[in-house]
């Protein structure tokens, strides 16, 4: 049969052009391929560019498609992100917060290191958060340290990070990279009609122009209008709303007070009575969102609240109301069509879980790319199963976020913690975690997006007890974990007087650039 | 911060150096920056590599004298042991500072009044009728080279920059007292990469004169054994002294 010689992406948002970027950079770099790439993007349409937070995943992304971390920090309004701080989301009290960083803890895996922590806890040893206690990161976010040194090559760290970003200006830049440096074809048209064959495959989009783009393989990027595999297909929409209750999200710039304002090298996401605000600093401004259940507050008294966590300047700024429906499609590939990004579906902005399932999408069809339509099914199967798998958990992962709150002041704290709206996997999962911790073995898929770690981070963060069935060691186990606590102190106070300031690092990027070795 | 003032024959007339404290500053120094101009002569007795500015993160070119910060292995009983000592340790206690009244940029020489260098016994830089000694013209042609010097090195640096030729190097270290040192923070010229350069990049580096400094950096590597030999004489050296007598 046919070999798999030309593709179409249809849209130009973040999720395209990384589809573009990635598969372009995969097959360029083996030379004599004649992989033909288009990507069309209509030019009316915009795309919606709201995601400003990403996974450290990204690094390797821009990496293996040939970007210089100097170039994005030039060119994407780019800042650093060490994990996120999540604020009320427990009590809802002024000093209620936890931290999901990007390290793992020290000596992960090696002891138990949440019921030594807790029972250091218990008898006085230690007067720390969970995460405070066994990885360094949340004080070098306290503190507001950059996550590197101007002298640390690209890409490299002195701590895991990811980054935040202009969304809009990601596309941008990656637009340019991919038709300028990878040799991908750029359209601007509109799609106006899908021609088939006989076994129901694309065989073309027909367009505004009058134009025909034939191709083996379409990527549906068109957001979630869902063109191909929604509108076209006809996939079925998995509402999960019952679940992630959030369906509404407002979304503003806010200027920084002073040039030289500091800079946050997190994500800060605060609870609120109907939702939660998100907040992330870029070099040039912040990016502030309130994302709510229309269900449980009104818009009004959403943008009270809204206003409430911005400050005196919300009324001079432009407020964007973006609808959400939380679910993803029943399956994403279909024939020879796969849909990335949000035409497959969005739960809600917490954790940035958009972007890397982007990332994890692209990623798999650039490695496993069909050689030909005869072996594509088997590939479409396996995208199908793998895909389901990470949405359902990374759907259990931001659950997890809600069902330990205490907070009772509305029924959205309420209605989350009901078991109803818990999926039964998932309360099966948090039954045993009350009598053993999160491990590796909960987490045995390659197919994992949220790592043993995280959970743990979030779970004890939010107070959450695991009483062990078993006493637990008091030998080189227990000595083991204490070990590890002293380290992590001693390790803190060296990296926070070598770390810069956030601001500072990333204007030394801008001034002088990172090397590359 | 040095207090720098720019030198007048009439304030600094009776101002004299002691060139031997000027070549003393070099005691603590284990990286001195030099010029493409100084290659020639740096290569015969110092490893040349690269450092980043902790500041800016850019490279410089350096000769390295210690492993350690405050190490120099080069001097020793209160002499550099080596026939040629980089400019920017002989410039002392002079620097170049920038003129901005005139309209054209002008550079006129500083002199860095906290020097201990500035003594009463030493090179005068003015004769009496307030003229420049032949001591302070050859300040200033040092700093010339240097200045004209950090230009060409700054675009041989971004030469192999481009070029990806910049490698770090990871130097273990184990002296015979069993002393082990991890020297960080050093780069040298990727071989490997050179070597898969295009014949069209390579000729563009011989036609810009860059083939000569690139040998001679990796060339220079060599020395770094002599300093580790140095350092485990000096390592006895301080057994003996450090020992009780029998």
């Amino acid at each position: 049969m046919n070999p798999t010689k030309e593709i179409v992406i249809v849209g130009g948002g973040s999720a395209g052009w990384i589809t573009a970027g990635l598969i372009a950079a995969e097959y360029n770099s083996s030379n004599g391929n004649e992989l033909k790439i288009t990507l069309i993007e209509s030019p009316t349409h915009k795309p919606i560019g709201v995601g400003e937070g990403t996974w450290p995943t990204l690094r390797t992304t821009l990496l293996k498609m040939g970007i210089s971390e100097t170039q994005f920090f030039h060119e994407c309004d780019a800042s650093f992100k060490q994990g996120a701080k999540f604020a009320k989301w427990v009590t809802g009290k002024d000093d209620d917060f936890y931290y999901h960083p990007l390290m793992l803890p020290q000596n992960f895996g090696k002891t138990d290191l949440p019921l030594y922590w807790n029972e250091a806890t218990n008898v006085g040893e230690i007067q720390k958060s969970f995460s405070d206690a066994v990885c360094l990161q949340e004080a070098i976010c306290e503190a507001g340290l950059a996550p590197k040194k101007i002298t640390t090559p690209e890409f490299g760290s002195v701590a895991n990070y990811a980054y935040h970003l202009d969304s809009a200006k990601l596309g941008i830049m990656l637009q340019k990279h991919c038709v300028e440096k990878l040799g991908v074809h750029h359209v601007l048209d509109d799609v106006t009609g899908v021609n088939v064959h006989e076994n129901g495959d694309i065989k073309s989009l027909a367009t505004k122009t009058g134009n025909e783009l034939p191709a083996d393989l379409f990527v549906d990027c068109t957001g979630f209008s869902s063109r191909l595999l929604g509108q076209h297909y006809g996939v079925p929409f998995i509402d999960k709303s019952d679940v992630l209750f959030i369906d509404t999200a407002l979304a503003t710039h806010v200027p920084y007070e002073t040039e030289d304002a500091p800079i946050a090298s997190h994500t800060i996401s605060t609870g609120q009575k109907a939702g939660w605000v998100w907040d992330i600093g870029l070099p040039t401004r912040r990016g502030v969102g309130y994302v709510y259940s229309s269900k449980h507050t009104t818009e009004d008294a959403a943008m009270a609240e809204y206003e409430k966590y911005i400050g005196p300047e919300f009324s001079s700024l432009d407020v964007r109301k973006i609808p959400i429906t939380s679910g993803h499609r029943e399956k994403f590939w279909v024939n020879n069509c796969v849909a990335v990004g949000l035409s497959a579906g969005f739960l809600e902005p917490l954790e940035a879980s958009a972007l890397v399932l982007v990332e994890l999408s692209a990623e798999f069809i650039a490695s496993q790319l069909p050689s030909s339509r005869a072996v594509m099914d088997i590939t479409a199967r396996r995208f199908n199963e793998v895909f389901r798998y990470r949405w359902d958990r990374i759907i259990d992962f931001l659950k997890l976020h809600y069902v330990l709150t205490k907070r009772t002041d509305s029924d959205f704290w309420i209605d989350n913690c009901r078991p109803e709206s818990i999926p039964q996997s998932f309360q099966d999962q948090m039954e045993l975690w009350k009598y053993r911790t999160p491990n590796d073995s909960d987490f045995d898929s390659n197919n994992e997006v949220f790592p043993a770690a995280s959970y743990q981070y979030v779970l004890y963060g939010m107070g959450f007890l695991t009483n062990p069935a078993f006493n637990i060691c008091k030998g080189s186990a227990e000595e083991l974990a204490k070990t590890t606590f002293a380290k992590v102190d001693s390790l803190k106070q060296k990296i926070l007087s070598d770390l810069p300031k956030n601001r500072d690092l990333i204007e030394k990027i801008r001034e002088y650039g990172l090397q590359r070795v | 911060m040095p207090k720098l003032i720019a030198i007048d024959n009439n304030a600094h007339r009776d101002f004299m150096i002691d060139p031997q404290k000027v070549e003393g500053l070099g005691v603590e120094t284990n990286m001195v920056p030099i010029v493409m101009d100084e290659f020639l002569k740096t290569a015969t007795r110092f490893p040349i590599v690269l450092t980043k500015n902790t500041e800016t993160g850019q490279f410089s070119v350096i000769a390295l004298c210690g492993f350690e910060v405050g190490e120099n292995l080069f001097y020793r009983a209160g002499k550099w042991e080596s026939l040629y000592i980089p400019l920017n340790i002989l410039r002392q206690p002079f620097y170049l500072g920038s003129d901005n009244s005139e309209k054209e940029e002008q550079h006129i020489i500083c002199l860095d009044l906290d020097s201990p260098c500035i003594t009463d016994k030493g090179k005068r830089l003015f004769d009496e009728n307030g003229e420049p000694e032949k001591y302070l013209t050859e300040m200033q042609s040092m700093l010339a080279t240097l200045y004209h010097g950090e230009r060409a090195t700054r675009e041989f640096i971004n030469t192999l920059t481009a070029l990806d030729l910049i490698q770090q190097m990871s130097l273990d270290i184990k002296f015979d007292n069993g002393d082990a040192l991890k020297v960080q923070g050093i780069y040298t010229i990727d071989e490997q990469k050179l070597n898969a350069l295009s014949s069209e990049q390579f000729s563009k580096l011989r036609q810009s004169n860059l083939l000569f400094p690139i040998y001679s950096m990796i060339q220079s590597l060599g020395h770094i054994h002599w300093m580790v030999n140095q350092r485990n004489i000096r390592n006895e050296d301080a057994k003996a002294w450090f020992s009780e007598g029998s």
